[in-house]
């Protein structure tokens, strides 16, 4: 190496100037800038993760719209081999309940009637369908409003299992036909009754009695309050009735 | 500023930190290296507020590509490597890098003088910036002529004549210093 080399070298190699206040400020003020930079990306990667997501999981609905579907099958009562009538081709092993909801999502609307008042030889246990009109089951169009008389036409010994939504309790209704039936209109503004609380229920009751009625414990609420009055006492009890009646005589004094 | 520079070490794990762009390491290292790399830079510039900012912006590029460091060698040399980087662009940005394609004969000279190191950076100040440039890269931070050529975009026999006019200089300069001195 050139002497001169050298000697500008040695001297100035680990030479080490410091710096002064402005320039440690303006690194300090770089320094912040860049880290709200080093910051940004990982915003735009959460909202990117997030719209794709949301895209992901409306992709999965749409390609699984099946699990949309509300399927009530599964809250009616499985047919017993009590329930299998003489016109039903039953197969043991490929026997199937046909009810209008797995073919229509759609609940019929269905006025407030019961089981209890029809005539019991209209009650026909639900068909069993066999394996062999499977198929053709599968082909048949989604039934519309008029699914009744549809059904009816394909077999006429059909019996229908209704059930309706509408009702408080699910109602279930078996028809060898379908019945006549007071079919209302849906209306959107319609509001369901609330169940009255028990003191107006009481309330209400008394201007029964005051009019001439018996006393009826149940509609006032008494009996399942005091129901649930025993219950919450002492817990499930061995005799309940008992107790139920213990608690109605106590509002029954109550109420004198 | 605070000194934090025992949180990391050796010099791998500052890197590291500064890489996975911890502020304390990017802190610490400013701490720890911004004296040398301002001396780096007061070698190429010779305004003093031009090389701080030169010297400031290198330490951000160092931040920034701090994750193309392979750890092979030092993290204190890639960093000068962009430091001494940053300060040529400079030059260039101002048109100051215009070195000669004047081929010289080199200029044999041995002067030991006894300059403080504020004379020197004085007497390199005072070199023509592509002189000053060629001098400080093969003298100073041990750059090959190859290399130069490769930095500068010049020709390695261009780079050789810088030498060997910057060393002339400089020589003439020591003597001058030498000869009033003994006055």
């Amino acid at each position: 190496m050139n002497q001169t080399d050298h000697h500008f070298s040695k001297k100035l190699r680990d030479l080490e100037i410091p710096p002064s206040e402005r320039a440690n400020e303006l690194f300090r003020n770089r320094l912040e800038q860049l880290q709200k930079k080093e910051k940004t990306p990982w915003k735009y990667f959460a909202t990117a993760a997030a719209v794709l997501v949301a895209l992901g999981f409306l992709f999965f609905l749409h390609m699984n719209k099946d699990v949309m579907k509300t399927d009530t099958a599964f809250v009616l009562p499985k047919p017993t081999e009590e329930t299998s009538g003489p016109e039903t081709v039953a197969e043991p092993g490929a026997a199937e309940t046909v009810t209008p909801a797995v073919l229509n999502a759609t609940p019929l609307p269905v006025s407030e009637a019961r089981p209890a008042s029809l005539p019991a030889a209209d009650r026909v246990p639900p068909v069993v369908k066999t394996s062999h009109n499977k198929a053709k089951e599968e082909d048949l169009p989604l039934p519309a409003k008029n699914f009744l008389s549809d059904l009816q036409s394909l077999n006429p010994e059909i019996s229908y299992r209704y059930h309706s939504t509408d009702l408080p309790d699910l109602a279930i209704l078996d028809t060898h036909g379908p019945p006549e039936l007071e079919i209302r209109e849906a209306s959107p503004y319609e509001v369901t009754e609330k169940p009255l609380p028990l003191l107006a229920r009481v309330v209400r009751e008394v201007k029964y009695v005051a009019n001439g009625e018996k006393p009826d414990f149940d509609r006032a609420g008494i009996k399942p309050a005091a129901t649930a009055f025993a219950h919450n006492q002492n817990g499930l009890l061995a005799n309940e009735s008992r107790q139920i009646k213990e608690g109605i005589h106590k509002f029954k004094e109550i109420f004198r | 500023m605070a000194r934090i520079l025992p949180l990391f070490k050796t010099e791998h794990d500052l890197a590291r930190a500064i890489i996975r762009g911890d502020g304390n390491a990017q802190r610490a290292f400013y701490e720890k290296y911004s004296g040398k790399f301002l001396a780096i830079c007061c070698r190429y510039i010779k305004d003093r507020m031009a090389a701080e900012d030169v010297m400031v912006e290198s330490m951000m590029r160092i931040f920034e590509k701090s994750s193309q460091f392979d750890f092979q060698g030092s993290f204190e040399g890639w960093s000068k490597r962009l430091v001494v980087n940053q300060a040529l662009g400079y030059l260039r940005s101002k048109k100051m890098l215009e070195v000669g394609v004047e081929e010289v004969d080199e200029a044999a000279g041995t002067a030991e003088t006894p300059l403080e190191t504020e004379d020197l950076l004085r007497l390199i100040h005072e070199l023509p910036s592509g002189y000053r440039a060629v001098f400080n890269l093969y003298a100073i931070e041990g750059y090959s002529h190859a290399e130069i050529s490769g930095l500068l975009g010049i020709s390695e026999g261009t780079s050789k004549s810088q030498l060997s006019r910057a060393r002339a200089a400089l020589q003439d300069r020591l003597n001058e210093f030498q000869y009033t001195s003994n006055f």
